[in-house]
């Protein structure tokens, strides 16, 4: 009985042993410069690409790197509490994808006195303390899908949006830039929003429900990835692609297909990849000139890709931007 | 006779308790030697101070779950009620001074007060099971914060209120301080009163408790109660800290402290456990989360020992109810 005790005190006691002995050496004489990233959500394909951006680019400079980040965008509490580990680990530097505005001020602060660079990508913060802020001008990028999607139904109709959150600033900025990009057509009445909390199956419902209610809406913006093959899934399924427009923002190779096959008819895509690259080269910068005042914010291209465009040598890089290896 | 057996079992009983909560200190031991070594950092203050941060609202949480698991029930609308009761609290704070932050406070505690409440007396008064009942509140609590909010988060909250909630006492962070008094207290009343007694009894025996002329169901309804009371306490605690509230800020919350009562020797079948053997399981969920993340190891490894930890906790849990067969 005890001997079962004992067991499993041992057991945890070699797990533990085991961790050591696997864990990085600490007492070389110049270990390399690390660099965590931070995002608000472990499983976003998106900060997937944009971690392979930040290895790619941390490669070439010899700095090691580190992925840590809540399993829900909702856990505001764990992104602090990964922030502040971080700054007790000694890093030297974060790339960080805040899940709120306010609540990462005091880890970012602490970090950035201790001359750990913060990088604030993808959502900013409130006021904007980190040492810059990149990402696509998501306002604008919305906007641009709002564009696209009322002259696609001739500026009159009724248009929802399924949007991820509206804790980060990027969810709620989409949201505004797509109702801003829609206020310019009079003819375009709002629907309803709901949010996905970025689960596709989430976006199928809300759709499905949406659309049954209200036959009338002839506009969806799905704005994120997960939230946009959501709404591509319940379109279809309901067999309305040739009445419903769908707008999406970011893209997996789901989506990519069903813009392929046009029940998305085009979707905001970012740069990843790009943006983790230069959120290193950022950080170097700061690692080799320390003290150096960066620019507060440094915009990344996007690009609106349509089930007409999808083949053009433009898109096709953009979809390399989530999809390394596609093909077109 | 049956004195003596009774003495017997009482004896097993403690025997096993003890083993138990021994059993997890030196786990946690061995955890924080292994950690230190592997990561000198792990044994600064600094963090273990963000060690005990990260855990303060669980801690909270789990003085609460470990009544309800003693009388054996168990409470999964913790998280719900923290969402809720965050953003009702801080819309009720709006930019208002003291008075507006005693408002909030006091909206957000009687929120979950109601709510504790309404799932004790469902399951004292009717059959439904407490997993149920809990559930079924968990779903409107979390629907409901949603319903209020759009579900938009609420950022603009008194300055004070969030100083409150990342300021310390002395070295002492306030939601550290916080979480050790109301455990203090927690384990006070289930060890030193009748009221504690009484909750012991339920879960070992409800209708034996009901024929000893014990009152059952209103101990029931207050277990619950002071569970949505302290989710509630949780709900102003983590939106002072995070300095926001969200009507899903909450979720899962309460899986962790479940986990941490069942690590610390609660049995889901009842009538065991203790508050400060609860905490011995929030600071072992604690520190591995910490001592992991510091030597590097993955995230997606982290939850997969926090799992194992679980189930070992479950089975050291029904070999001890072997021993006292």
């Amino acid at each position: 009985m005890t001997g079962s005790i004992s067991r499993l005190g041992v057991g945890l006691g070699a797990l533990v042993l085991a961790t050591s002995l696997s864990a990085p050496p600490r007492a070389h004489a110049a270990p390399p410069k690390t660099i965590e990233f931070i995002p608000s959500e472990s499983t976003t394909p998106y900060f997937l690409r944009e971690y392979d951006g930040i290895k790619q680019a941390a490669a070439k400079y010899g700095y090691s790197t580190l992925f840590r980040a809540p399993y829900a965008i909702s856990d505001v509490s764990a992104q602090i509490n990964m922030t502040d580990t971080a700054i007790t680990r000694g890093v030297a530097g974060i790339i960080l994808v805040p899940s709120s505005p306010t609540a990462l001020l005091p880890p970012v602060r602490k970090a950035m006195a201790k001359q750990i660079y913060v990088i604030a990508t993808d959502s900013t913060l409130t006021p904007m303390n980190a040492a810059t802020y990149i990402a696509v001008p998501n306002e604008k990028a919305a906007a641009a899908a709002a564009e696209f999607a009322a002259n696609a139904v001739h500026g009159q109709g009724q248009y929802a949006i399924i949007d991820y959150n509206l804790s980060t600033t990027s969810g709620r900025q989409r949201n505004d830039g797509f109702r801003a990009g829609m206020a310019k057509h009079p003819g375009m009445v709002f629907a309803g929003l709901q949010l996905s909390n970025g689960v596709p199956q989430t976006a199928l419902q809300e759709t499905t429900t949406l659309l049954e209610r209200n036959p009338k809406i002839n506009v969806i913006f799905g704005a994120n990835d997960r939230s946009a093959l959501g709404v591509a899934e319940a379109v279809e399924r309901m067999h309305k692609q040739d009445q419903v427009v769908v707008v999406g923002f970011d893209a997996d190779l789901g989506e990519i297909n069903y813009i392929k096959s046009g029940v998305i008819k085009a979707s905001v895509l970012q740069s990843p990849v790009l943006m983790g690259e230069e959120a290193v080269e950022a950080l170097h910068e700061l690692f080799t000139s320390p003290g150096k005042t960066l620019a507060k914010d440094t915009p990344v291209p996007f690009t609106l890709v349509t089930s007409k465009n999808v083949g053009d040598p433009q898109s096709v890089t953009a979809i390399r931007q989530y999809i390394g290896d596609y093909k077109g | 006779m049956s004195q003596e057996m009774s003495l017997r079992a009482g004896l097993r009983s403690s025997l096993a308790a003890v083993l138990n909560s021994s059993l997890v200190a030196a786990v946690l031991l061995v955890l924080v030697v292994g950690f230190a070594l592997a990561a000198p950092d792990f044994v600064s203050s600094n963090n273990a101070l963000t060690l005990l941060q990260s855990v303060a609202v669980i801690a909270v949480l789990a003085v609460g779950q470990t009544f309800v698991i003693i009388t054996a029930g168990i409470d999964l609308s913790q998280g719900a009620i923290i969402g809720l009761t965050g953003v009702l609290g801080a819309g009720a704070m709006g930019q208002g001074g003291a008075g507006g932050i005693l408002l909030g406070i006091a909206v957000a505690l009687l929120i979950g007060l109601g709510i504790g409440l309404l799932n004790g007396f469902l399951v004292a008064y009717t059959k439904v099971p407490a997993f149920i009942v809990t559930l079924g509140t968990l779903n409107v609590a979390s629907g409901a914060g949603l319903l209020i909010t759009g579900g938009q988060p609420i950022y603009q909250l008194p300055p004070a209120f969030n100083a409150f909630g990342t300021g310390a006492f002395g070295i002492f962070p306030d939601i550290i301080l916080v979480s050790l008094v109301l455990a203090a207290l927690g384990q006070i009343l289930l060890s030193r009163t009748r009221f504690g007694r009484c909750v012991y009894a339920i879960g070992s025996n409800r209708r034996a408790a009901a024929l000893s002329g014990l009152a059952v169901r209103r101990t029931t309804i207050l277990v619950y109660a002071m569970s949505g009371l302290l989710s509630a306490i949780g709900g102003v605690l983590l939106t002072a800290y995070v300095n926001s509230a969200l009507p899903t800020a909450g979720e899962n919350y309460e899986l962790d402290s479940i986990a941490a009562v069942v690590i610390g020797g609660g049995s889901l079948f009842g009538g065991q456990g203790t508050v400060w053997a609860s905490m011995l399981g929030v600071l072992l969920i604690g520190v591995l989360a910490n001592g992991t993340d510091l030597i590097g190891l993955s995230n997606y490894a982290q939850t997969v020992i926090l799992g194992c930890v679980v189930i070992g906790a479950v089975y050291v849990d029904s070999f001890r109810k072997r021993v006292a067969v």
